[in-house]
This record gives structure tokens, sequence and C-alpha cells, in this order.
């Protein structure tokens, strides 16, 4: 049997007064990095708190290797690393202190725990500064130390939420280096707006909007829906406002003979309109903007 | 124009804000029966406003100076409670970043604060008139309705009371060290000062026969000189100074202990009274105003400014005192928690905590007790807060998907919470070892008492106020000698309420904290 596995059966969430937030999500997920994208609203975070245990689907199940996720948290909880998009620290811990508090919370053995945390602040790469209180590190410090509780247990399946928000560039991209070498044996959610951090590790995808799954499945197979439906042109600046009004806009770009529009569209925007090759980011705008006309 | 229209913009969104929790509506609908309980029929034998033993019969003036006296006392005190803290939640939630962007001046958004506070006491009093005007109904004494009689003494005796309650509650939220549990327990002491002890001063200094201008912000020498005034003739032997807010059965005097009743049914106000009156009212509202020139020292100190002054002291005596308690998870757990406790104390608190041990170690025993009230009042916001911290700090998300972790935290948090307590009143219990058995086991027990207490109050009202509103009652009855925290003046019927009173903590605990700890999950994003 596979360790891995996470299957989600027509999932629903609505809140009392009635207004639902997600509807009918089926998907089963192993092994590797699945990448969750969607706009504002689409649910996605409600997805990955429900996958958290910190909520309960109003319908449908979830089971983590066959186990009902909302009747037995535990067996999931026990394998579960949870990054959320917005988190806060204990400021007057240092990050050592913080991880080794975590740590006892988890049932993380006290022998184990030192060694575990020690290793965990040195792949997110604060092992210099674990002595000194979180209330004096800066943002992406802090999201570094959420990043590094979630490794704590060395989960089985761990699920993050807009993790580079507020890392630099080269936080970033260790980051993106250190959930794929973590991939090999475990089942990492990764749920963000920036379409490069996926593009970079994701094996396969899962698309929402407005409460919905749009599409599951590889990026390969994603970008092949939108191919011959991306054109680029250059316009004069005073219709470019005009052009964004009517046509989902994936490129923008000054130039000395005007702007150079990338749109996506099920035909061609405009006589000078050339087709072109789809990225991930025009794919996933296609795909959004096509269940928007539905 | 624009500045009214900016400052009924806040009001209107704070009243939103405020209106749209469940406990506004509960906090309303306790005030609704709580009001009820202040026109005990003649039978009952108890009064809510009592002048020397004596009330008026229920006429509608009547019912509002019983209302206008009673809200002007207990709604500033736990009104405060009530509408505190709307200043604080603007810094720490950053939407006063956003304001302090506008063309809004300072003053013009503490007075529009000020404002959202008199309008919510202004939901309460209505609530509380309505009440009352059922109560006169029901009881039946004087069933002519009078509005306008209603309605006075609550616009002249209790709104300009308020203005000063309204004043406390911005103030407290912009001083550092006000704006938890310190503020909570400091402005009991406040109220104590200065509703209930200026009116005895301006009681005594009243003159029998003519109305002074100015009363005290209660206004009960207001209504004590026009009592005066107005019945010392028809009514003699009854002091009328001798007014009181109390639930007391058997009161004195009166006939089967019903108390007496004389008639009251117009209150003649002279305009200089009503001009004494709005001195408070604008005190209230000016000062507020005043604080402007503090307000952006007061932003700059918040929970998500300065990086690093959040981070307290490095304690390296307590980190070497906490290791032998870092072998297993739970002192893991326990340590931490002790870290956090005490790393942000500040140089005063340890100033305090030192001196009350030297008290409590080598002054009379009454000076030990008092001084152990203190020290355990140092630690409250550690118990208030305990069972609160995950919502507070945005860790919910991290904490709760751990296995069984609402179990392993309220476990660690209630031992931490207890050693905290015994740490507090630690040169006691030495005291109490070398002399007293008895006194030993009764601080051993109230320690232990105070902190469940704290974590049930905590884990049932999910709000920290309750529990330090009522340390400040018993600290205040405690270093009087009376009281469950007067270690030494305890009976055994005291005993056994306070070891009742832990069993029935520690049993909320372990009843409410799973429940504490999925609400906390759902909020966390």
């Amino acid at each position: 049997m596979n360790t891995c596995t996470l299957h989600l059966d027509d999932v629903d969430f609505s809140y009392k007064r009635g207004q639902d937030v997600l509807s009918g999500i089926s998907l089963t997920l192993e092994r590797g990095i699945v990448g969750l994208l969607g706009p504002n609203g689409a649910g996605k975070s409600t997805l990955m708190r429900i996958l958290a245990t910190l909520a309960k689907p109003t319908g449908g199940r979830v089971q983590w290797n066959g186990e009902d996720i909302a009747r037995k948290p535990d067996p999931l909880r026990r394998t579960l690393g949870y990054l959320p998009q917005d988190f806060g620290v204990y400021p007057m811990l240092s990050a050592r202190e913080f991880l080794a508090y975590l740590s006892a919370v988890k049932g993380i053995s006290a022998k184990g725990a030192a060694a575990r945390v020690d290793a965990c602040l040195a792949q997110v790469g604060l092992a210099d500064v674990a002595d000194r209180r979180l209330g004096e590190y800066s943002g992406g410090m802090r999201q570094r130390v959420g990043i590094a509780q979630a490794l704590l247990n060395d989960p089985k399946l761990l699920i993050v939420d807009e993790p580079t928000v507020g890392l630099d560039p080269e936080e970033r991209l260790r980051f993106r280096h250190l959930i794929s070498d973590l991939a090999a044996d475990r089942l990492i959610i990764l749920s963000t707006h920036i379409v490069s951090d996926i593009e970079a590790s994701a094996g396969s995808l899962a698309v929402m909007a407005k409460g919905r799954l749009l599409f599951s499945g590889t990026p390969e197979a994603l970008i092949a829906q939108a191919a011959g439906h991306v054109w680029e042109w250059t316009v004069p600046e005073p219709q470019v406002a005009d052009i964004r009004a009517r046509h989902v806009t994936t490129g923008v770009h000054r130039r000395a003979d005007g702007v150079r529009l990338r749109v996506v569209a099920e035909t061609t925007p405009s006589a000078d309109a050339v087709p072109v090759a789809a990225g991930l980011e025009d794919a996933h705008l296609w795909l959004v903007a096509r269940s928007e006309n539905c | 124009m624009e500045i009214l229209r900016r400052v009924f913009a806040i009001m209107l969104a704070d009243l939103r804000e405020r209106t749209r929790t469940p406990r506004f509506w509960v906090v309303l609908a306790l005030v609704g029966l709580g009001t009820w309980y202040c026109f005990p029929g003649i039978d009952s034998g108890q009064l809510a406003i009592s002048v020397d033993g004596a009330r008026g019969r229920y006429s509608s003036a009547w019912t509002g100076l019983t209302l206008a006296l009673f809200y002007s006392t207990m709604l500033a005190w736990l009104g405060f409670y009530l509408v505190r803290g709307t200043v604080l939640r603007d810094f720490d939630t950053r939407v006063w970043q956003l304001l302090v962007a506008t063309p809004m001046t300072r003053s013009g958004y503490l007075v529009a604060k000020w404002a959202s506070h008199m309008a919510v006491f202004c939901c309460v009093i209505v609530v509380g008139l309505a009440v009352g005007v059922v109560a006169q109904f029901v009881r039946g004494e004087d069933r002519a309705f009078d509005l306008i009689e209603l309605v006075k003494p609550v616009l002249i005796i209790t709104v300009p009371a308020l203005s000063l309650t309204a004043f406390f509650a911005i103030a407290f939220d912009m001083v550092p060290m006000l704006r938890r549990t310190g503020g909570n327990v400091l402005y009991f002491f406040v109220w104590l000062l200065i509703f209930a002890g200026l009116s005895n001063s301006f009681s005594h200094s009243a003159d029998a026969s003519n109305m002074q201008t100015m009363s005290d912000p209660a206004g009960f020498s207001l209504a004590g000189q026009s009592f005066k005034q107005s019945l010392a003739h028809e009514v003699p032997k009854i002091d009328w100074n001798d007014v009181s807010v109390t639930i007391a059965a058997e009161k004195l005097g009166g006939i089967n202990g019903r108390p007496r009743l004389f008639e009251w049914t117009t209150w003649h106000v002279q305009p200089a009274v009503v001009v004494g009156r709005m001195f408070w009212l604008a005190l209230g509202l000016f000062a507020s105003a005043g604080l402007a020139v503090f307000l952006d020292r007061a932003a700059a100190h918040t929970g998500s400014a300065p990086v690093g002054e959040r981070a307290g002291r490095q304690l390296r005596w307590l980190d070497r005192a906490l290791r032998p308690l870092e072998r297993g998870a739970t002192g893991t757990l326990v340590a931490a928690e002790l870290r956090m406790a005490l790393r942000r104390r500040g140089l005063l608190w340890w100033g305090v905590l030192l001196v009350a041990g030297i008290v409590q170690l080598a002054a009379t025993l009454e000076a030990a007790m008092a001084a152990a009230v203190v020290a355990w009042m140092l630690s409250i916001d550690v118990h208030a807060r305990a069972l609160l911290r995950e919502a507070e700090t945005r860790t919910a998300g991290l904490v709760f998907t751990a296995p069984d972790a609402a179990r392993r935290l309220s476990t660690a948090r209630f031992a931490s919470a207890v050693m905290l307590s015994l740490f507090a009143v630690a040169p006691l219990l030495v005291r109490a070892l070398l002399t007293s058995s008895s006194m030993l086991g009764a601080a051993l027990l109230i320690a232990a008492a105070i902190a469940a207490l704290g974590l049930a109050c905590g884990a049932v009202f999910r709000n920290p106020r309750p529990y330090e509103l009522a340390m400040a009652v018993l600290a205040y009855a405690g270093v009087q000698g009376k009281g469950p925290l007067a270690v030494a003046a305890m009976s055994p019927a005291m005993i056994a309420g306070v070891g009742i009173a832990l069993a029935v903590s520690i049993a909320l605990v372990i009843a409410t904290t799973p429940r504490l700890a999925a609400a906390s999950a759902r909020t966390a994003v």
C-alpha cells in the first residue's frame, strides 16, 4: 500500500449562513509535489485547512492512507507538516526554543528533538541565528522558521500555503530546491499565486476557481489545453486599456514602437496578433477565464 | 462638516464591528436581566438604590433615577471592560496605518472613539430604560408614565459619568503598560477612587439648603441634595446623604422587613446643576481629544511595531534553572511557558515582586498577606491568557495540527501557571513552613486555585477580562484581609470553597479546552 495517498471524495465546505466555499472536490494525490493554483477566493486556503485538519468538510470526505481525517485526525497529524499562509510566532523565544516547543507539542521524543531542530534550522539556513529571539527576526526569517517547523516531524504530507511570501529571490530559490529534495518520499501540496514556484517544482497541478476543481493533471497537460489560444502583438499605448478590458492579458511590455501585449483568447484578438507558445501562467489564466465565461 | 463626517464614519465602523459579535448581544441581554433586579418587589425586603434604607415608589421619575445611579456606578465600572480595546485593535490590526495616512486629525480620531464608546453605553441604557418601564408597570406602585422624568436622570447623571469611563477606556488603550491585564486591574481601583470615593467627599461637603453646582462624577451627592431639598420636610428621620447602590436583603428600617417608601414623581433640576454635570461630560470629551498629543507615540508601541522590542529579556539564570525540566516533552513545554511568561516582564515587575517577597518574609502577618495578594496579581495575565495564546498570536495553525496538542498544552500550561503562582508567594510559603502548616496548606491551595480559575475562565469566556475583573475584586478584599485570597484568615468553609473552585476549574479546563482549540483552529488562516 502506498503510504502517501490523499483521497478527496466529493468534498464540500459551506458556512452556516449557506455560503458555499468548496463544492464537489474529488481528487487523489500521491507522493511528489502538487501545485494548487487559483485566483483569490477560489477556496484554496479552505481546502488546505481541511487537509491540515483545522476544518472539517461539510460534505464528502478526505482520506489519508484510507483513514477518514475528519473522524480520526491523529494518524494524519502525526505525519503532517503544515505551513499556514499567515501565522504568528512567540517573540520571547529563540528560533531553537520555539522549534523545541513545537517538537514537544508534536510529540517528538525529547531525545531526538534537539538534533531534529538543529537539522531543520540548517535546512532553512537559520543555524547561525538560531539563538536569537524571534522578536528580532525579519519577516523573511520568520517565514523560514515557519518552513522549519513544518519539517520537524519529517512529515509524509507537507502542506505549504503561500510559502515564498516575504522571501527574497535567493531564499525563494533555496526553498524551491528544498522542497524538490524533500519530494522524493512524501506528498507536498504547494498552494501559491506565484506560478513560477509551481513551474519550477510541481510534478502535477490542481487548478481551482469559485470553490470548484477546474483541472487536475500535469503542467504539460494544462499547457496543452491553452495551445493556440495565446497571442502577441504590438499596439499603440492609447489602445492598451481598451484591449485589456476585452481580453485576458498575461503580459505587457512597453517598447519603443508601442506596447507588446500577450493575451489569451478563443480566437485571434486582432489581425496583427500572432499565435505564440503557451506557458503555464497563460494556461492557468486561460482555464480560469474559460470557467468564468461558462 | 468634513470633520464630523469622519468622526461619524469611525464611530459607525466601530459600532458595526462591535454589534456584529454575539458577545455584544449577550452583554445587552445580561444588562437587561441585571436591570430587572434593580426593581425588587416591596415584599422582597431588598433594595437596589437605598436612601438610608428607604426608596421611592416605582414612578417614572424614581425608575429613571434608579437606573441613572445604578448605571453611573456599575456601568461606569463594568462598561469600561465592555468598550475598551478599539484603539488598541486599530493598532494591532494595523488599521491605524491606513487611517494615519488620511487627512483625519488625531484629536478627531479620539473624539470618534469617545463617541463610539458613548454610543455603546447609550445602547445599554436604552435596553435598561425599556426594562425599567416594564418593571414599573409590573410592580404597579405608580403606573403613571412620564417619558421626560424617566429619561432626565439618565441624561443628567449617567451620561456625564460615562463620559469619564469612555475617556479612561481610550487612555488605558494608549498606555502600553495598561493595555491588557494591568489596565483591567488598575481600572477597578481608579473606579473605586473616582466614582465611589469622590461621592463621599462631595456628599459630606454638600450644603443642606442650597444645591451645589458641582457634584461627584457618579451623581450621588446630587441625588442626595435633591432628596434633601424636596423631601426633608415631608419625610424626616432619613439621612438623605446616605444614598447607595446595593442589593441587600432585610435592609434598615421599614415594617416587617419592608423598606420605607416615599413619593418621588418629579425631579426639579436647576440649570446650574446641569452646567455642573456638563463639566464632567466635557471633561471626558476634551480629555479624550487631548490625548492626541500622545497618539503617535502610543501607536509606535504596538505588538506589530518595532522589531526587537518584543523580544523581552534574556534571563540566562532562568534558562539554567529550567534546563533540568527540559529532559521530557512535557517539561520542555512547561519550560517554554515559563520563559514566555517571565521574559516579557520589565524591571518594575521584578522590583514589585522583590518588594512583595521581602514583605511576605519579614513584615507582620497582615502585611505579608497583602503582599502575597499583590504578588499573585502580578501574574494573573499569564493565567487569564494562557489558553488564549494561539488565538492571540496566530499560532493555532502551527500548534493544533499536532496530535493531541490541546491536552499536552493545557497540562503544561496548568503546571506552569501553578508554578508561577507558587513562585510569587515562595517567601510566604517558607514563612508558613516554619510557623503554620494550615497557612501553608491554604497558600498552596489558593495558588493552585488562582491558576486553575484563570485557565478555566479563559477557556469558558474566551476572553481574559472576566477573570481579571474577578481577581481585581478578590484582591481588593484580600488586601483588607477578607475573602478567599486572605491566606491567614481563611475559615474552614472558605478553604472548602476554594477547594471546590479548584476542582471545578480543573474540570472546566479539561472539558472546554478541546472546543477552545477547535475554535482557535477554525480561525487560523
